[in-house]
Order: C-alpha cells, then sequence, then structure tokens
C-alpha cells in the first residue's frame, strides 16, 4: 500500500482516469504498481543490489583474513555460534558472512554481465536472421542448430580450462553459450514486425535498412528480450555456480556463491550451513529475478489488462 | 403472427476490476416469427455483444445485469445453462460468424462436424444423420456437396466455408438465425452470392433473421425491420424503407448521408495530358518451396500489367483479393522488385531514382489504422521523420512544419505528443497521410484507405483526402475492392483479375457499361439502397 501511494505520488499522470490519455510508459508504470509479483521481485533484487553495492563498504569485514583458531564455528542461531560472526566461519577461518557478502557481487557481475554478451550476440544474429532472410537467415539458422547440439556446461568447462579463468572469461564464456533464446525469439519477432505497414512506410520515406533496425524493429522487440534477459541472468548466476563448484570457475580465495558450495561440500554432514547459507542466497537471487522477468512479461504484454485502480 | 422473441431492456455490463461499464443499456427489440430484423452500427456499438447475450456467448467478464429474453413463450432467464445448450442453442437459434476461416475446426471434416451438431440435439441413427447433412450441403448450394463431407476446412474457398457454416446453423432446422456480419471477411462478389442465399433459405425454411452489419446497403436489401444502435443504445428502429427514407435521428442521417454522398459529383484535379508513370509490361512472381523430384511451382502475382497515369489524375485500381493490385502498387512504390517490365516515374526508371528522390516523389497509405504507426513514437516523431532523414532543417522549423501538416489533415497541436495507442483509428489514418504528405509528393498510393474504418470515418478519411488532392495537385492511385468508394473518387478504373488488367477505362463507363464478364459480376455485387 505504501509503495503504491509513493508511486502514485511519482507518476500522478499515470493513474488519470481516463486511459486513452496515458502514454506508453504511463501504461507501464500503472501496470506495475498493481502487479504483486513483479512488486516482490523488483524489491528483493533491490535489497540484494543495494546488499552488494554498500555492505562491503558500511560493514568492516574482510572474506579473506583467515583466523585458524576460529575455523569452522556455527553461525549465531546454533549452539555455540556468536554475534562476531554471524554465518560462523569457515574450513579456514574466514568470516562466512563476510564471504556471502562478496560472493553477491561476483554473482550479480556475472549475472548481468553474461546474459548482457547473450543478448548482444543473440540479438544481433536474430534481428539480422529475421530482417534479411534468404542466405543470412539459413547460416544463423546453422550456427543455431550447432550450438543447440553442443553441452553448453562441457563447452563452457573446456574453453575455460584452455584460456585460463578469470570473471572476465567466465562472463564471456557464459554468455557466448547462452544465446539461443535471445536469436529465436528476436528472429521470430523481427519476421513479425518487418512485414508491418509502420516498417514498409519507413522505407517509403527513404530510412536506411540501419535505421529501420534501430528505430522500428529492435525497439518493438524489446519487450520480448527483456524477459529472456531477467531468464537467462538467472540462468547464467547459476551456470558460474556450477562451473565455480567444479573447479573451473571463479577461483579461491575470491568468494562466489558456487565456489563456496564447492568448498562446503566435504563438511556436508557436520556443518551443513556451508553449504546451505549459500543455497539460500543463489535460491533468492534467482527467485527474485525469475519473478520480476515474469511480471515484465505481464506488464509489457500489450494485450494484458488494464488496471482500474 | 406471434412473437417469436421479445427482449425487454437488456442491459450488458462489463465487469472490469471494481468498476462495471455498461455497454449495452434499454436494448429492447421485438420479432415476428419469419420476420428479418437488421442490426446496423459502428464497430463498438453493441450490436453484436446484445445478441451474444442472447445465445450465452458473452466473454467472461461481460454479464446481463437486467432485462428478460422471451423466446417462443418461455423466459430465457429461467433456463438453466444445461437445458439452455440442449434445447435453444445451435437448435432453435443458430449463429452465423463473421470470420469463416476460423469459424470451422480445422482438424476435423466437414461432415463430421456437421453431424455432430445434427446428432447432439436429435436422437437419430448415423445414417439418417448422413441424409440430413448431404440434404443442408445441397440446400447452401455448395458444389460437388457430396465429396465436400470427407474434407477438411483448408481446401474450401472462404466462400463456400461460409456456405458450410450456413450449413451447420441451419441443419437442426432453428426457428432464428443470427447472422454477424456473415459477409464482411468475403470479396464483394461472393458476398453478393451469400446474401441472396440467406434471404432464399429464410424464405423456404421460414424461420426468423436477425442481420447484424455495418453496412446500411446490404441491410436494406435484407431486413423488413431495422435497429440502428450506437453507444450501445438503440437511437432509432422501425420498417426499413421508413426509417431510410425519413430518419428522425441524426445519427441515422448521418449515417445515410455518407451512403448517398458517394453518389455526388467531385471537385476534379486539372489533368495533364502528359503521363507521370508509365508501367510497361510488369511481371511478378513468387516460387512455392521445391518438393522433392518435383519442379518448383511458380505463382504469378501480377501478369504483364501496362498502363499511365497522367499528371493530377486519380486512378483506381479494382479487384478480390490476391489480384495483384497491391503486388502491382508497391512495385509503382519501389517497395518491391519486379521480375521483368519497366516502371517510369516523370521519364526515371524506378530503380534509377534515388531513394530520398523518389521520397519525394511518391508515397504510400495503408490499409490498417493499427500497424501503420510504430506504437513506440509520438505522433510528432512519426510525422516528422519523413523530413529528418531527407533534409536538414532546424528542431523548431521541423516543428512548426509538422504542426502545420497535422493542421492540414484536421488534427489539432495537442497531438504532438501523443502516443498511437491514445488515437482512434480515424485519426491513425490521419497521422498517416500526414506523414505521407510532408514531403510534398506527387503521387500518393493509397492502399484501401477507408475499409477498415467505419462509415462515417471513412466519408470524412475520403473527403479530407479529396480535398488535399485539390489542394497540392496530387496525383492518386487509389486501390479498393468498394466500387462506391472508386465511383466517388476516381477518373479512371483499371479491374485486376488474377494478376491480370482485365478492365481500363473511364469511371462512369466502366460502372455503367462493363465489357468483361468478370467486371459486370463486380458492378452488380454493389448493394445500393433499395427504394
Amino acid at each position: 500500500m505504501i509503495f503504491k501511494t509513493f508511486i502514485k505520488r511519482l507518476f500522478p499522470r499515470s493513474f488519470d482516469n481516463d486511459i486513452y490519455n496515458l502514454t506508453p510508459k504511463d501504461l507501464i508504470i500503472r501496470k506495475s504498481s498493481n502487479h504483486g509479483g513483479f512488486k516482490f521481485g523488483l524489491a528483493l533484487l533491490i535489497i540484494i543490489f543495494l546488499f552488494a553495492i554498500f555492505g562491503p563498504i558500511i560493514l568492516d569485514v574482510s572474506p579473506y583474513e583467515q583466523d585458524l583458531t576460529k575455523r569452522l564455528l556455527p553461525p549465531v542461531w546454533k549452539e555455540g555460534g556468536s554475534w562476531e560472526y554471524i554465518f560462523g566461519t569457515d574450513g579456514n577461518g574466514r568470516d562466512y558472512f563476510a564471504r556471502i557478502l562478496y560472493g553477491t557481487r561476483i554473482s550479480l557481475t556475472i549475472g548481468f554481465g553474461a546474459a548482457c554478451v547473450g543478448m548482444i550476440i543473440g540479438v544481433t544474429l536474430g534481428v539480422c536472421a529475421g530482417y534479411f532472410g534468404g542466405w543470412v537467415d539459413q547460416i544463423v539458422s546453422y550456427l543455431l542448430t550447432c550450438q543447440l547440439a553442443l553441452p553448453g556446461l562441457l563447452l563452457a568447462m573446456t574453453i575455460v580450462f584452455l584460456i585460463g579463468p578469470s570473471i572476465t572469461v567466465v562472463i564471456f564464456v557464459i554468455g557466448a553459450t547462452h544465446w539461443a533464446f535471445f536469436l529465436v525469439v528476436s528472429r521470430s519477432a523481427t519476421q513479425k514486425i518487418k512485414n508491418l505497414d509502420y516498417v514498409t512506410s519507413a522505407r517509403a520515406i527513404g530510412a536506411s535498412k540501419f535505421q529501420i533496425i534501430m528505430r522500428d524493429i529492435i525497439p518493438n522487440t524489446f519487450s520480448q528480450i527483456i524477459v529472456i534477459f531477467t531468464l537467462e541472468v538467472g540462468i547464467a548466476i547459476l551456470n558460474e555456480a556450477s562451473l565455480s563448484f567444479l573447479g573451473v570457475g571463479i577461483q579461491p580465495p575470491t568468494p562466489s556463491w558456487g565456489l563456496l558450495i564447492a568448498e562446503g561440500k566435504e563438511a556436508i554432514f557436520f556443518q551443513p550451513w556451508l553449504i546451505i547459507l549459500p543455497g539460500i542466497a543463489l535460491f533468492t537471487l534467482v527467485v527474485s529475478i525469475n519473478m520480476m522477468g515474469d511480471g515484465l512479461r505481464d506488464i509489457t504484454d500489450p494485450n494484458s489488462k488494464i488496471s482500474e485502480e | 403472427m406471434s412473437d417469436l422473441l421479445n427482449i425487454q431492456n437488456l442491459e450488458i455490463s462489463f465487469q472490469s476490476n471494481n468498476k462495471n461499464l455498461k455497454t449495452v443499456e434499454n436494448f429492447s427489440i421485438n420479432l415476428n416469427e419469419k420476420e428479418s430484423l437488421g442490426i446496423v452500427g459502428e464497430s463498438g456499438s453493441g450490436k453484436t455483444l446484445s445478441m451474444l447475450a442472447l445465445t450465452r456467448l458473452l466473454p467472461k467478464q461481460a454479464s446481463v445485469s437486467s432485462g428478460s429474453i422471451i423466446f417462443q413463450n418461455r423466459n430465457l432467464d429461467e433456463l438453466d445453462n444445461k437445458n439452455f445448450y440442449k434445447e435453444i442453442s445451435g437448435k432453435k437459434i443458430s449463429m452465423i460468424f463473421q470470420e469463416p476461416m476460423t469459424a470451422l475446426n480445422p482438424v476435423h471434416t466437414i461432415g463430421k462436424q456437421l453431424l455432430e451438431t445434427y446428432l447432439y440435439h436429435n436422437n437419430v441413427s448415423v445414417e439418417k444423420g448422413i441424409e440430413r447433412a448431404l440434404e443442408i450441403l445441397d440446400a447452401v448450394k455448395l458444389t460437388k456437396y457430396k465429396q465436400r463431407m470427407d474434407q477438411y476446412p483448408h481446401q474450401l474457398s472462404g466462400g463456400q466455408r461460409q456456405r458450410v457454416m450456413i450449413a451447420l446453423a441451419l441443419i437442426n432446422n432453428p426457428s432464428l438465425l443470427i447472422a454477424d456480419e456473415p459477409t464482411t471477411a468475403l470479396d464483394v462478389t461472393v458476398q453478393k452470392e451469400i446474401i441472396q442465399l440467406i434471404s432464399d433459405l429464410r424464405e423456404t425454411i421460414g424461420m426468423a433473421l436477425i442481420f447484424i452489419s455495418h453496412d446500411l446497403g446490404v441491410v436494406s436489401q435484407i431486413s423488413d425491420n431495422v435497429v440502428v444502435m450506437k453507444n450501445g443504445e438503440i437511437v432509432e428502429k422501425g420498417k426499413t424503407l421508413k426509417v431510410l427514407e425519413k430518419p428522425n435521428h441524426p445519427y441515422t442521417q448521418g449515417l445515410l448521408d455518407c451512403l448517398f454522398k458517394l453518389e455526388d459529383e467531385q471537385k476534379k484535379n486539372q489533368i495533364k495530358d502528359t503521363p507521370i508513370i508509365k508501367v510497361k509490361e510488369i511481371s511478378k512472381s513468387y516460387k512455392l518451396p521445391a518438393k522433392i523430384f518435383k519442379k518448383p511451382e511458380i505463382i504469378y502475382a501480377v501478369k504483364k500489367v501496362s498502363f499511365d497515369v497522367k499528371f493530377g489524375e486519380t486512378i483506381a485500381i479494382v479487384g478480390e483479393s490476391g489480384s495483384g493490385k497491391s503486388t502491382v502498387a508497391k512495385i509503382i512504390n519501389g517497395l518491391i522488385n519486379k521480375d521483368e517490365g519497366k516502371v517510369e516515374i516523370k521519364g526515371q526508371n524506378i530503380e534509377d531514382i534515388e531513394i530520398s528522390d523518389r521520397a519525394k516523389i511518391i508515397q504510400p497509405v495503408f490499409q490498417d489504422p493499427y500497424s501503420t504507426l510504430n506504437p513506440i513514437h509520438t505522433i510528432g516523431y512519426i510525422v516528422s521523420r519523413p523530413l529528418t532523414i531527407n533534409q536538414n532543417r532546424s528542431e523548431s522549423e521541423v516543428k512548426e512544419e509538422v504542426i502545420k501538416i497535422l493542421r492540414l489533415v484536421g488534427l489539432s497541436e495537442e497531438y504532438y505528443n501523443r502516443f498511437p495507442n491514445q488515437l482512434s483509428g480515424g485519426q491513425r489514418q490521419r497521422v498517416a497521410i500526414a506523414r505521407a504528405i510532408i514531403l510534398k509528393p506527387q503521387i500518393l498510393i493509397c492502399d484501401e484507405p477507408t475499409s477498415a474504418l467505419d462509415v462515417t470515418i471513412q466519408s470524412q478519411i475520403l473527403d479530407l483526402l479529396n480535398d488535399l488532392k485539390t489542394k497540392l495537385n496530387i496525383t492518386i492511385i487509389l486501390i479498393s475492392h468498394d466500387i462506391s468508394v472508386v465511383k466517388y473518387f476516381s477518373d479512371r478504373i483499371i479491374v485486376m483479375y488474377n494478376g491480370e488488367i482485365i478492365e481500363m477505362g473511364n469511371t462512369n463507363n466502366v460502372i455503367n457499361i462493363p465489357k468483361d464478364k468478370y467486371t459486370k459480376r463486380l458492378m452488380s455485387s454493389v448493394f445500393s439502397l433499395k427504394k
């Protein structure tokens, strides 16, 4: 309720009773303020972002500092836990809370970075294939078939193994193996849009192919691409976790959630929080992104109903 | 004659979150047996909704909030859904819909769909059912009706499918048939046959008919009584002839004026003798995807078409869908490449003209007001785009020019920052025209510019085009299937059929003394008001 009043105060125009006075932007604001799942996902994501950015600055904790006398301390709610180490410590006596906090940064960077790389590759290929058709389309479709036939994780492992692991490499490798969804969606959307009258009339007024693609086609595929984007962010974060778990992703001592889970697996029976805590963090982030993505799909769908409130 | 149907004060409201929107109010009609009633109104006037309420096919959000429906002396409100579908719907009351392409289930044969309807309501053997199905297919004059039983919907043309739909509706001998714009999606020549068929069948079967249409001409042919609806209310009702002769309500008057105006003379441009466009034997074909061991099939969209257009002339290309008229227009506009032939504009080959120069000579206006404007840009941006792409001018100059053009097409300055979804169909079409004329082209290609609009809006847009034509001295190529529009608007007519020109000449000559067989059929399919 508070959120809604806030939004209403911020964008009074969006809540005009006469729907015909609303611009597309007003409509999106109005619909999103009525979509529970979207609001929840977005709020959660914002909190996670704030944690990742400001947490390490405000809280004076270090994820690298070792104190071997305080190995494997339990979290505060367990017997023997203390407020000094809220989430306890790991096998090397490092503050687990600090490691998860710093891991958020890594996971978010990789998730959004890899999804961006994938989006740039996929949308470029998809829009070209859809707009130009013919042999361009055939080549792109062939590339897509190859991509889909290759086992993604194995390929990523091989490449990271050959080049050598670092955050940048992991981002690009995950991005380069996750563009199939972007391609399929943007290709079919482009094929539909390019036959609409406004594209034909843009050709008639002398707009170049580049102008048409940038001004008419891509902005109109945006609502579909953004949904795929949120989906891919979740997938990329999970992928990084798998890669790190297998030892070819982020290298220790850099804290990443996947790596934390990998390191914790030896202690799974006696210190289960070492796996459960980063697991919960991973789960929360992916769920919040997916909820937001689902919400965005509903909100940007022009056929969805406009709420009267 | 006794009352067949009596609807009193029907009110339909849409439920949308917390609000109730009344879409139909005070809808009362009375229908005798064997009588036919026409319901006229533009889109959104509630004419279809009120009939869906009668057949209980209303969309989920809509509900009947008050009113009574009495059919054959039974109050339908007292029937529960199960009994209603068993006893009334499909048996006593049948409905035909607008879109024959989607109304039949594509995975079942025609015969199966007919049998399903018949056997559900009648407790008879399959053999009897087949007998009845054949009988009704014969009655709707479906050619080769015996073979059609085993065919699937995609094997039939639009007109044939609509005949099957009629057969489906009539197989149980209903006492009331509701036809919801049954001919709107069909070609004009087919339209006439279907209306004739419905009218004949009504007499032989002896049923009542409710005919929903936006076309007063069609309604005047088929119905005894007429109801005119506007914004969910009945504004006028009475005997068809009386209403058409002496309309009481200004709205009906306006509708009629729109029709009659098309019979008036129009302003003419100064026509020079020199041709501005020369089209010589152009052809365009499409290859169907090749099958193994077969030569790829080639389909000609346009076959050796040649004609000239003079400076200042308005030339109309008419023909049914698939006749190649839009392809010709796109070739002249340089939007499609032709296979053979030559198109010269002001003595220059179309391929040799720079795209930016071509944009200043020739511009298109399209049919669908909803896809013609990019939904994410403002009206100001859409209209100014031709200027910013082709000319280097300062922002304030461009804005001034755009507002000037918007005024010219009858839109005020406040539309500059609006988005297409805030505009009505007619307003969008005005914006599309503004975009086309802002570069001051000499030729305008209008591809069915009014056929997606309501009658009253249609005549406003035609007026606007007419006005611009003389003001800016534009040569217009008008593509249409609507003869009355063509007659009102054009100096010359080109009739196309299957990609070829079959007749060409002065508008009056072609309309009054058509030579070709197809042209004759086309001209006789125009519904003028019956008097």
